[in-house]
């Protein structure tokens, strides 16, 4: 039998699909699977080799991934919560990306290669008065190296609802390992 | 003055194997096995440096790649030609018998050659890739120590993976 790290190195080099299959091997390998420290080689392997990317494409039918390895066919991907046919979709990250479907909802962190998701809690900032609506929403999701986490940024600005001018904006930024938003000092201008 | 014979004396290694077999290796190859490389270098290597871990079958093909990689590297011939023979060399290399190729594997990680560590992992991923459970078990020569109603938990949480 061949010792875990060499298994792991083994494993690395495979696509998440077939990973997601082996964790039946046996316990060992499941745990290897399932490890931090292995999520992080898997992620190295692929990024070093340029292997088993995915590029992700939104348009008015729906999302699609194209395997790049096998760049001639474009498969259609469901995200996790669908609103009216078109969703929009952030940044990627380490593989990660982030779903917005209406303003006024949370956006969903979704992992398409494992097909899991989270919808992230409402955002910290309620709404300023009756009168003032969302006019702009921004997203970015990045990820934070020294603490080892997901990040999203959320830039908005509200405006008048009668008169669509613009009264303030404002930016919060969400942790994963935290699982809440935190307001950062208030831009003071527009976006 | 020094004779021409002298000039052009390679120093050699004597390397033995787990099972007492010897062999005399140039210095070009012996480098390549990092986990001696301070030996040599702090000239400890005498009478000859024995790996424990290694068969002499699995050795004699370790010696015939790092001897292929060091002549190719150092053959003069242009960058381009020099990867494309190596490419070459090493996918008939890895033309061998998967339990060869596992031990390869374990060789090149306790001698610390990083590009047939690499090799031999890619190989064995690209092999495995499309296989069953069950024949992935047995070429890895592991026991399933997952209960029935285990096995069924950890599938179903992935369950379209097995589609």
């Amino acid at each position: 039998m061949l010792p875990p790290d060499m298994i792991s190195e083994i494993l690395s080099r495979l696509p998440v699909k077939t990973l997601l299959r082996f964790r039946c091997v046996e316990r060992t390998w499941c745990s290897i699977i399932d490890s931090q420290s292995f999520v992080q080689l898997h992620l190295h392997q692929s990024m070093t080799t340029n292997s088993y990317h995915n590029l992700i494409l939104g348009s008015r039918e729906g999302l699609y991934s194209v395997d790049l390895d096998s760049i001639d066919k474009a498969q259609l991907i469901e995200p996790p919560v669908s609103s009216k046919g078109f969703d929009c979709i952030s940044n990627s990250c380490n593989g990660l990306i982030l779903v917005m479907s209406d303003p006024l909802v949370p956006p969903v962190l979704w992992n398409p290669l494992l097909r899991k998701y989270k919808i992230l809690p409402d955002a910290a900032i309620e709404y300023l008065a009756p009168l003032l609506c969302l006019s702009k929403v921004f997203y970015g999701l990045g990820y934070d190296s020294r603490n080892n986490d997901y990040k999203v940024v959320r830039a908005f600005e509200f405006c008048n609802q009668t008169s669509r001018a613009w009264v303030c904006s404002g930016t919060e930024i969400y942790s994963l390992k935290l699982n809440s938003w935190n307001v950062v000092p208030v831009l003071p201008n527009m976006i | 003055m020094s004779s021409s014979t002298e000039l052009t004396e390679k120093k050699v290694f004597l390397l033995k194997s787990l099972d007492g077999v010897i062999f005399e290796v140039e210095e070009s190859v012996a480098v390549q096995l990092e986990v001696i490389r301070e030996l040599i270098e702090g000239d400890c290597a005498r009478p000859f440096i024995s790996l424990y871990n290694v068969t002499s079958e699995i050795l004699a093909l370790v010696i015939e790649y790092c001897k292929h990689h060091a002549e190719t590297c150092s053959g003069g011939t242009s960058a381009t030609i020099a990867d494309e023979d190596l490419k070459t060399f090493d996918n008939e290399f890895m033309n061998v018998d998967e339990n060869i190729l596992l031990e390869l594997c374990s060789a090149a990680d306790y001698l610390d050659i990083k590009s047939l560590f690499e090799l031999t992992c890619r190989t064995l991923a690209s092999l495995i890739k499309d296989r069953t459970i069950i024949e992935v078990r047995k070429m890895f020569n592991v026991e399933n120590d997952f209960s029935v109603v285990e096995e069924k938990a950890v599938r179903k949480e992935f369950a379209w993976a097995f589609k």
